[in-house]
């Protein structure tokens, strides 16, 4: 009692804030407000993953309430709730009544006391409701005003402090992005009715509220700007990088408050959270092959009306490594594509990748295949059986049950074109064990119409490819014909809908697109076959000319970006950011791996049963992830094309597959740039970690260049010291610089 | 002279216990949340409608407004109507044992005025956004939340409970009844 009593006296700090206000901010008086709302949001049950579908679970969200949260009017906007400043506790629905003389922001600090939907918060979480939207709902400053705190009303606050925006359009924008009236974007999940809506602001919410609570680590850990932003020469790297080494500003030592907490949350690494990102992966051609190709018309009109990073490296050879690199950062010692290196489906262990590091934070993904060959979902419940692999046969082998078809046109079409070996999903059994995985396995065809119905430009005028007539997109046709001949349904819908040879295209008209989407032609289509160099270019175009007509594109409010690149530059093994330059041959070429109590080891290889065969098979680990040349990496954002954002600018720093996963991991939220270990495989192996696990890395040990054999994010963030002479690898052409700063250190992932 | 007290003293009972003159009310509103707003006021029922307030006593969780200051000197409870058109309390109130009559904030300060309230309690219907119903005391603290914490109830819709009733004067009822004894008494011995 005697400390209920002493807690009530007016503290020193609540004084000196009241003083503060009433110097500064007269005009802050002017009304009061009386505010009833919801701690609100969704609660996220994260999927289970496990090597078998028993044991495995997909996610769900459900309507959330914070129950203990404490909520505050932030009198003096920091984003805290101080002593002094009016609050008041969550009920057991998440309600509060609120009242103050002052209109105020409003703040629920949600500690690891407080219950979510009646589980235990692991996580502190700070939500915030910007000082308008009181404004907005309040009628008279003495009748209530309904304001609920979400993770919602908290990115607005961030953007309109962020962004450039006001109050209203930052509403505005936030409820065109997710797809709801600008009246509900704002509500607890618990009130809205519309099933549409809600599905919407849930997920929503987990996203935001993912970020959000990394936001509060960085404050509690006290993370430097630095590390935040992904400058990796910040704060204890110069004895690593000495001769390379950029200057550390002393900005990027400072720590951080919750309010630019939430701002680098939402821009990890530099990196801003796109909506919906396209990867479309090409095969076998080194950038200088590409750049200014006459017969390349439409990808260099994307790199010249997008942005272009020129050293960007592959991580292996042959295909493989690199597909698993681009999947997950690491090709696991795989070190060639013949049918007995296919992994899949008997390693076991949960590895990570992309597939589910996307699924375990809310968010979705597809993998689009060109020339699937038509069938139906089978019995996936034993892999490796004879039913298991006559089911969905097309994503998974060059040659399923059929080794031609025959159109209704009656021409015969040879199979041969779908290779398991350019795919960067189904390596892993705990991703094709979930229970989303024959859903997010769909077709593409790079012919057609856009999703108006307009005919795309398809000028090539070559007649055929090892027999496969390309000239009116015949093959995608006989596919088709031959599905809806045999009474075909796809496996994507459970067998219940007929087949769809371009379900892409289906899936662009109805909205229905994934967060992220890795998009692989066939191998005529992707380059890899003698002489389809220019046939890869239309069947490119013709992609990319499908999402610029989606209304997902033209929406303004959404980031999306269109990404060409290439598994492999045909060229010697001088990759870099992350490689294997060593080839240690004792084992030690395993990614580390970081447990939750930050203990440091080396991660098992990988072993099991050859897909084929059945016999054990366990790759040379040690001879992995060895590089590979350099090839292209374009960007195109809807951005830059609606809103004029800047385009046409480069960037020369060292990247590879796997600084573009660390990016990815970045852009979608997955992991916590205060905590390396979080990125997985190799990807997290920037100038900062080598030099803390150095003695556990003895393939990075001595490096000549510890930049170039670093990873990064790709965000142009290191500067090139003047007169620094930068690695230029065969197949990489003339960059723009080589010596010492770019032209510009624009960030070519911010670009709005 | 018998007969001139006796008529005094019903037409004193009847004065006190209602007819056209003033006469005290209680009322109460509790919240869909539990909170409860309690209070007296003198005036007269016209129909559904109290005309004529005075005297305002206002609790809130059975906290009373015990009286403020500000820089006039003491200040008392008021009521104030909500004007829809200019989106301002200075409209006639209306206060109605028909809560969907309600259009009412009983507080410290004038809403128009410079001075923030300490003390209100506010019950709104308006054609454009329904009934609002709330109430806040900046003069208690919340024990239960701790220090900055103020007391405050609020209701979108009139979903809580509101009663008013007239509350008979302590010792009307005898004076009544005792007057009629008087008076009839007189009858008898007349007779």
């Amino acid at each position: 009692m005697k400390s209920n009593l002493n807690s009530l006296r007016p503290s020193r700090v609540a004084l000196a804030v009241a003083g503060t206000l009433a110097v500064c901010s007269t005009s802050a008086f002017a009304a009061q407000s009386l505010v009833k709302g919801v701690v609100g949001g969704a609660y996220f049950t994260a999927p289970v993953f496990a090597d078998t579908a028993a044991a495995s679970s997909a996610s769900s969200s459900v309507v959330g309430a914070y129950r203990g949260a404490k909520v505050c009017f932030d009198l003096n906007d920091n984003g805290v709730c101080d002593s002094g400043e009016p609050f008041t506790t969550t009920g057991s629905d998440g309600s509060f009544t609120l009242l103050s003389k002052t209109l105020a922001p409003l703040v629920a600090e949600i500690s690891t006391s407080a219950t979510n939907n009646g589980h235990a918060v692991t996580s502190r979480n700070v939500f915030r409701v910007k000082q308008d939207q009181i404004a907005a709902a309040t009628v008279s400053p003495m009748l209530p005003a309904s304001v609920d705190i979400t993770p919602l009303s908290t990115e607005v606050a961030r953007a309109v402090e962020n962004d450039g925006v006001n109050y209203a359009q930052a509403v505005k924008n936030l409820a065109q992005r997710i797809g709801v009236p600008s009246t509900d974007a704002l509500k607890a999940p618990s009130r809205i009715t519309d099933s549409t809506e809600l599905a919407a602001i849930l997920k929503e919410s987990v996203i935001d509220a993912g970020r959000f609570e990394m936001a509060a680590k960085f404050v509690d850990r006290g993370d430097t700007v630095g590390a935040l932003r992904g400058n990796f020469d910040c704060p204890n790297v110069a004895s690593f990088d000495g001769a390379n080494a950029d200057a550390c500003p002393v900005s990027d030592l400072q720590t951080v408050d919750i309010k630019a907490a939430q701002n680098y949350a939402q821009n990890i690494e530099g990196i801003p959270r796109y909506d919906h990102v396209f990867v479309i992966i090409e095969e076998n051609e080194s950038l200088v092959s590409l750049k200014n190709n006459a017969s390349l018309p439409y990808l260099n009109a994307l790199l010249n009306n997008g942005s272009q990073f020129y050293n960007y490296y592959s991580t292996g050879n042959p295909s493989e490594p690199n597909y698993l690199a681009l999947g997950s950062a690491d090709d696991w010692g795989i070190t060639g594509d013949e049918p007995a290196n296919l992994m899949y489906p008997g390693v076991t262990g949960v590895r990570a990748n992309m597939s589910n590091a996307v699924d375990a934070k809310g968010l979705t993904w597809r993998h689009y295949e060109g020339s699937l060959y038509p069938s139906p979902a089978g019995d996936l419940s034993n892999p490796g059986s004879a039913s298991w692999k006559t089911a969905i046969g097309g994503a998974f082998f060059d040659n399923p049950s059929v080794s031609s078809i025959i159109g209704k046109d009656g021409a015969t079409y040879t199979s041969g074109l779908v290779a398991k070996k350019h795919n960067t999903v189904s390596w892993f059994a705990d991703v094709t064990a979930q229970p989303n995985f024959l859903s997010n396995e769909r077709s593409i065809s790079g012919t057609g119409t856009d999703v108006n119905g307009n005919p795309i430009p398809y000028a090539w005028g070559g007649t055929s490819f090892g027999a496969v007539p390309v000239s009116s997109g015949n093959w995608d046709a006989a596919l088709q014909n031959y599905a809806t001949a045999n009474n075909i349904n796809s496996w994507w819908t459970g067998n219940s809908q007929p087949w769809t040879q371009d379900q892409f295209l289906a899936d662009l008209k109805a909205g229905d697109v994934a967060n992220y989407s890795i998009i692989v032609p066939d191998q005529d289509d992707d380059m890899h076959n003698t002489g389809t160099v220019p046939r890869a270019d239309y069947w490119a175009n013709n992609i990319i000319a499908k999402i610029q007509s989606s209304a997902i594109w033209n929406d303004p409010t959404k980031r999306v970006a269109i990404v060409v690149t290439f598994d492999e530059g045909e060229s010697a093994s001088t990759a870099c950011c992350g490689w294997n330059p060593k080839r240690t041959g004792n084992g030690a070429a395993q990614p580390l791996a970081v447990d939750s109590t930050g203990i440091v080891s080396v991660a098992p290889g990988v072993s099991g049963l050859a897909a084929h065969d059945g016999t054990p098979y366990a790759p040379p680990y040690s001879s992995g992830n060895h590089g590979h040349g350099v090839t292209m990496f374009g960007v195109l954002t809807n951005q830059q094309v609606l809103a004029g954002a800047p385009h046409g600018h480069y960037d020369t720093d060292y990247y590879s597959h796997f600084s573009f996963v660390r990016t990815m991991q970045d852009m979608f939220g997955l992991a916590d740039p205060g905590q390396p270990g979080t990125y997985m495989n190799r990807s997290k192996y920037t100038e900062n970690f080598i030099q803390q696990n150095a003695t556990l890395l003895p393939e990075m040990a001595s490096s000549a260049n510890p930049h170039f054999d670093a990873v990064r994010a790709m965000n142009h963030v290191y500067q090139f010291p003047a007169g620094v002479t930068h690695v230029v690898a065969a197949g990489a052409g003339t960059p723009p610089t080589t010596v010492g700063p770019d032209a510009d250190q624009v960030n070519l992932w911010a670009q709005k | 002279m018998k007969l001139l007290v006796t008529a005094a003293a019903i037409a004193a009972a009847l004065g006190a216990s209602g007819g056209v003159s003033a006469e005290t009310f209680d009322f109460s509103y509790t919240f869909t949340d539990g909170q409860a707003i309690t209070g007296s006021l003198d005036g007269t029922l016209n129909g559904t409608t109290i005309n004529n307030i005075s005297d305002l006593h206002v609790a809130l969780n059975g906290i009373d407004f015990a009286g403020g200051t500000d820089s006039n000197g003491t200040t008392s409870l008021q009521i104030y109507g909500y004007d829809s058109a200019n989106q301002l309390f200075d409209a006639p109130a209306v206060l109605s044992t028909v809560s969907s009559k309600n259009n009412f904030q009983i507080a410290d300060e004038s809403p128009t005025g410079a001075t923030q309230a300490n003390y209100f309690f506010s019950f709104v219907n308006d054609p454009s956004f329904g009934a609002l119903i709330g109430a806040g005391n900046f003069l208690h603290s919340d024990l239960f939340s701790g220090p900055g914490a103020t007391q405050s109830a609020a209701d979108f819709a009139d979903a809580g409970t509101w009663k008013v009733a007239p509350v008979p004067l302590p010792g009307a009822l005898p004076l009544l009844l005792s007057g009629l004894g008087l008076f009839g008494l007189r009858r008898r011995r007349a007779a």
